[in-house]
């Protein structure tokens, strides 16, 4: 999992970061550069891959950064950036449906955010014949929410899971398990096409 | 081990969070299990078909646009604290070296049976501080249970404790 998109170190963050409060806003923009594609591919994946939505909490997640500048404090950037954006998304999902219980989870036993980000995908997103990016987009869709987010922080921006655990406020082992049911799902999905992509 | 917790290893590998010691745990177990060396593989396959699936360009430039304003407009209000990181420490060493002085002037008045316990040892001689540092370490260790045998609670305020002391010793006033 070490894509060439994923951010170096968080080194050079905390350097910008720095810049920027010592007022160079140049510093922001190459900030926003760094983790623009990791960012953006997972709030659009976590999103139903749609890019409106995925704009539209992107540039919430900056203005978030900007806005609070000031807290921040000498952690991973990397980790502060991912808990903004999943605060979002949760807010994103609770606002919704505000009429939904937000306890334990309702009928089906699932939480609510649970139960509106596992929604299937649009029929215009589905699978279609051979196409192994969406065959693969569609499996990932289909995950269930905590699952999902764990994958696309694991493959997307290389977020620890140290920092995934208390991103998703739970045990590095319950990331852990996560993250391997849901290799173990995609890999059961995928099963005849990577074996073909192994082959050929 | 367990394929699980060898597979949840593989994923710590490649999290670049595995410890020395898990690696060589890994790297027994694959040594014995070698299909395992295919989850490995599947792992590395599946992230990147993911990454390849989009999306191939974004976000919208007004939106890169709209945040570098926000940023400028920010920037030109100014950043007070940041400007002034020193003084939260600065402020913290001041709380700290306060509640220190009080509490060594309180003391200075109103010895605490701690006081009365360290001046009955100066008269008891060499071995009565080592005594006492057993005493007390047994006592904490009970406090970390924080009941006894007989369910009575332990005291957990070291005055307490050294009142108990004193009482074992026949000096409580």
């Amino acid at each position: 999992m070490t894509g060439s998109n994923r951010p170096s170190t968080d080194e050079e963050a905390k350097q910008w970061l720095a810049e920027y409060r010592a007022g160079r806003v140049e510093a922001m923009g190459k900030l926003v550069e760094h983790y623009r594609r990791p960012l953006y591919a997972f709030l659009y994946k976590m999103l139903e891959r749609r890019s409106g939505d995925a704009d539209e909490m992107f540039q919430e997640v900056w203005f978030r950064v900007i806005k609070n500048v000031e807290r921040y404090e000498d952690q991973s950037f990397l980790s502060w950036l991912f808990r903004i954006a999943h605060n979002l998304i949760i807010d994103r999902a609770r606002r919704a449906k505000p009429m939904v219980d937000l306890g334990d989870g309702g009928e089906d036993g699932l939480a609510l955010e649970e139960r509106l980000a596992s929604s299937k995908l649009g029929p215009e997103n589905e699978v279609a014949g051979r196409d192994m990016g969406r065959r693969i987009a569609a499996a990932v869709a289909r995950l269930p929410p905590e699952q999902r987010e764990v994958f696309l922080m694991r493959t997307e921006a290389d977020v620890p899971f140290k920092a995934i655990a208390k991103i998703q406020k739970t045990s590095i082992n319950t990331s852990l398990a996560r993250m391997h049911y849901a290799v173990l799902k995609l890999r059961e999905e995928l099963r005849g096409d990577y074996e073909s992509l192994a082959r050929g | 081990m367990k394929t699980d917790n060898v597979e949840k290893l593989l994923l710590l590998e490649q999290s670049g969070e595995l410890g020395p010691l898990g690696r060589w745990r890994l790297n027994r177990a694959l040594a014995r299990q070698p299909d395992l060396k295919a989850f490995r593989e599947d792992l590395g396959r599946i992230a990147d078909l993911s990454r390849s699936s989009g999306p191939a360009d974004a976000p919208d430039p007004c939106v890169l646009g709209a945040i570098r304003q926000s940023a400028a407009g920010r920037a030109q209000e100014g950043f007070g604290w940041a400007a002034a990181s020193w003084l939260r420490p600065a402020i913290a060493c001041a709380a700290i070296l306060l509640a220190v002085g009080g509490i060594a002037l309180v003391n200075q008045y109103h010895p605490g049976p701690g006081a009365r316990i360290a001046s009955h040892a100066q008269q008891r001689g060499p071995g009565w501080e080592e005594d006492l540092d057993a005493q007390l370490s047994s006592i904490q260790s009970l406090l970390a249970a924080n009941f006894d045998a007989s369910g009575e609670s332990i005291p957990s305020d070291p005055n307490a404790i050294a009142m108990e002391l004193l009482g074992m010793e026949g000096l409580q006033q």
